[in-house]
């Protein structure tokens, strides 16, 4: 198998916002791969630290952070030491990045056809008398009906599932090797939800891609994913197989967010009541980073770094104490 | 099917302009009569008697009812005649024909001058927050609101003409050893070209530098403001980081997504800045003797002369009107969701 490279592969990866309030340190010594072919998630309550993760691996990362240490190796590229010219190249050729609310992610005043045109041509994919074609040649992939009438519609003329579709065809459009969608159904109903996993899990499939799909939906998550990684408070708590991570949770948190979803279904929105909330990221913070909220603390939780220990093949737990 | 619609709302708005300009004659009508002072006592001079100026009221129109005096100043301006201006004596028809094209064409480089420092200025400032460009930005709106027009006109009259002699004497819109061109659009820049005449289209040109840009300075604060916010807000708006996730180059992103986007708040405030120009322009033709409507308009205020004041209102109304109606247009354009709320 082609497997044994990962297309996105972050060591050890340290982020940290500079604002007026202080230093956020955002992410820390998170480490994560992905193959092509499979899906992985990336699940972890509000702030953990899911997107500034995937806009980092895209080299996207807001002006304020800051890469403090690690590094992301991308289709073999070095995102961190790259050029900005050669990053933006590998945008949307390479790597593409879907995200959530379809609605505001699209120019308003510029027909979705004509947007996904621009990507085209800008990774010279076709030239201008083709490009037409080509887009709705592409739109046809995400199984938009009528693509041809689709091509001159402004985005507030199409439902969010219909918006939602054009980003993935925009994404999708110069056939990238990695497909990041961060959390490309939040906001729609739930039918359209549905077919928007499916129609991602089929295409990723078909093209062989390496898929990360953030998400707070668990259940989302062991549907649509092979892998899961679990987040809090910036840091990887947990990482393997689907079926490993919901049959035997080994970090207390993982245990947590599956026992707060019975069946191991629902969403982290509505279990925001564990114990406690996420730790400001700000200041001085313990080794791990969940102590404050878990019940398994004891001494030797604070005593000092946190490695990941691999506690079956390809099952890693960052915990001092795992269950 | 689309252009149609289009159409359909510029027409909807020509026809809603209609009211406005009604409301407008019947408004100023009213207000003229309001002002202060009798223009029969003023024209009688200090020696006349209360005949005379009984006569002089009569023969102005000024002894009829006020509801006669509007039917008559309706009527004719049905038929185009905007009256006798008494103080000049000319037609108040005539003055405006002449004296409007000098006020637009002022106003328009000065706004070129402006749109021409703002835009760049402030999309400069936005894509570099706090860098030099930013400071710069930033010095260049506090100076533009502080300094008054009067003082920026003057002071470069001193500069540019008194000190270094680069720029002619700020005496109107042509050194008297030049003919005014053939008169085509009003706009002596442009009809000199009509006519082939560099020379006194560089002219005309080099009397409007000083004024365009004393008056451009005045509105370069608001607009550099509102481009650099504008832009700002646009750039972090979730389709820009769309568009740089899908590795389109930075040129496209800051024109194509960013600008075009930007330029509806911008546009507003253009037609805002626009409408601050003409008001302001009474205070740089006074400093450069230039003979446009605001100080036309200034004199006939002083002596009540009411035909002047009402063509006056009545002219800038229409500009008004005209102006809101571009940026509609304008809007109608680059947005493709206007007009489907209304
Ligand atoms: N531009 C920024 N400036 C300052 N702090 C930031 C910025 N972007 C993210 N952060 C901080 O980084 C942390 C992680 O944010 P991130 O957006 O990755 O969370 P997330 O897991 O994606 O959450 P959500 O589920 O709400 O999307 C948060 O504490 C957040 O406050
Ligand atoms: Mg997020």
């Amino acid at each position: 198998m082609s497997n044994s490279v990962p297309i996105l592969d972050i060591k050890n990866l340290s982020v940290e916002f500079r604002t007026r309030s202080g230093v956020v340190k955002a992410l820390e010594n998170v480490s994560l791969e992905v193959f092509r072919g499979e899906i992985v998630g990336i699940v972890g309550e509000s702030g953990s630290g899911k997107s500034v993760s995937a806009l980092t691996a895209m080299g996207i990362l807001d002006p304020a952070g800051h890469v403090t240490a690690g590094s992301i190796s991308l289709g073999g590229l070095d995102v961190l030491g790259a050029s900005e010219a050669v990053l933006q190249t590998m945008r949307g050729q390479q790597a593409s990045m879907i995200f959530q609310s379809p609605r505001t992610a699209l120019n308003p005043i510029r027909t979705v056809g004509n947007q996904i045109g621009d990507v085209l041509h800008r990774h010279n994919m076709a030239d201008r008398q083709h490009l037409r074609e080509m887009v709705i040649r592409t739109l046809k992939t995400v199984r938009i009906p009528d693509p041809e009438r689709r091509f001159d519609a402004y985005p507030f003329e199409l439902s969010g599932g219909m918006c939602q579709r054009i980003m993935i065809a925009m994404a999708l459009a110069c056939s990238p090797e990695l497909l990041i969608a961060d959390e490309p159904t939040t906001g729609l109903d739930v039918t359209t939800q549905a077919a928007i996993m499916d129609l991602i899990r089929d295409l990723s499939r078909e093209r062989n891609m390496a898929t990360v799909l953030i998400t707070h939906d668990l259940s989302m998550a062991a549907d649509y994913c092979d892998k899961i990684i679990v987040m809090h408070a910036g840091h990887v708590v947990e990482s393997g197989s689907s079926h490993d991570l919901f049959t035997s949770p080994r970090h207390p948190y993982t245990a947590k967010l599956m026992k707060a979803t019975p069946n191991g279904g629902g969403s982290l929105d509505d279990i925001a009541s564990i114990h406690g909330g996420l730790p400001d990221l700000r200041g001085l913070l313990p080794p791990c980073r969940f102590s404050g909220r878990c019940e398994r603390h004891e001494a030797i939780c604070d005593s000092g770094p946190l490695d990941a220990k691999e506690v079956s093949p390809n099952h890693f737990v960052n915990c001092q104490r795992p269950l | 099917m689309k252009r149609n619609d289009k159409l359909r709302i510029i027409f909807g708005r020509l026809t809603q302009a209609i009211p406005s300009i009604i409301g407008i004659i019947i408004v100023t009508f009213i207000l003229t009569r309001a002002l202060p002072g009798d223009p029969a006592v003023y024209f009688a001079g200090p020696a006349a008697t209360e005949k005379s100026i009984q006569e002089i009221r009569t023969s102005l129109g000024l002894d009829k009812s006020m509801l006669e005096q509007f039917w008559i100043y309706a009527s004719n301006l049905a038929s185009g005649d905007l009256g006798v201006s008494v103080s000049t004596g000319l037609s108040v028809k005539e003055e405006l024909i002449r004296r409007l094209p000098a006020s637009l064409e002022l106003t328009f480089l000065a706004l070129l001058f402006s749109i021409g420092v703002a835009l760049p200025l402030g999309i400069a400032a936005a894509t570099r927050p706090n860098s030099w460009v930013d400071q710069l930005c930033r010095i260049v709106v506090t100076a533009g609101v502080s300094l008054p027009v009067f003082f920026t006109g003057l002071f470069m009259v001193y500069l540019f003409y008194y000190i270094l002699g680069i720029a002619p004497a700020p005496l109107g819109r042509l050194d008297i050893i030049y003919l005014s061109p053939p008169s085509v659009t009003g706009f002596y820049t442009i009809d000199a070209l009509l006519d082939g005449d560099i020379e006194t289209f560089g002219a005309a040109l080099s009397q409007m530098i000083l004024p365009a840009i004393t008056l451009g300075i005045f509105t370069l604060a608001p607009l550099a403001r509102m481009t650099r916010g504008a832009m700002l807000q646009v750039l972090s708006s979730d389709f820009i980081r769309t568009a740089r996730a899908s590795g389109l180059k930075r040129s496209t992103v800051l024109y194509t997504y960013a600008f075009r986007n930007a330029l509806l708040p911008i546009l507003t405030t253009l037609g805002m800045v626009f409408s601050f120009m003409l008001g302001s322009n009474v205070l740089v033709e006074k400093v450069f003797a230039w003979p446009g409507i605001g100080s036309f308009a200034i004199e006939a205020l002083i002596v009540s002369d009411y035909a002047a004041v009402q063509g006056f209102v009545l002219a800038m109304a229409i500009l008004y009107v005209l102006l809101n109606l571009t940026i509609d247009i304008i809007y109608t354009l680059v947005d493709p969701r206007v007009g489907l709320e209304s």
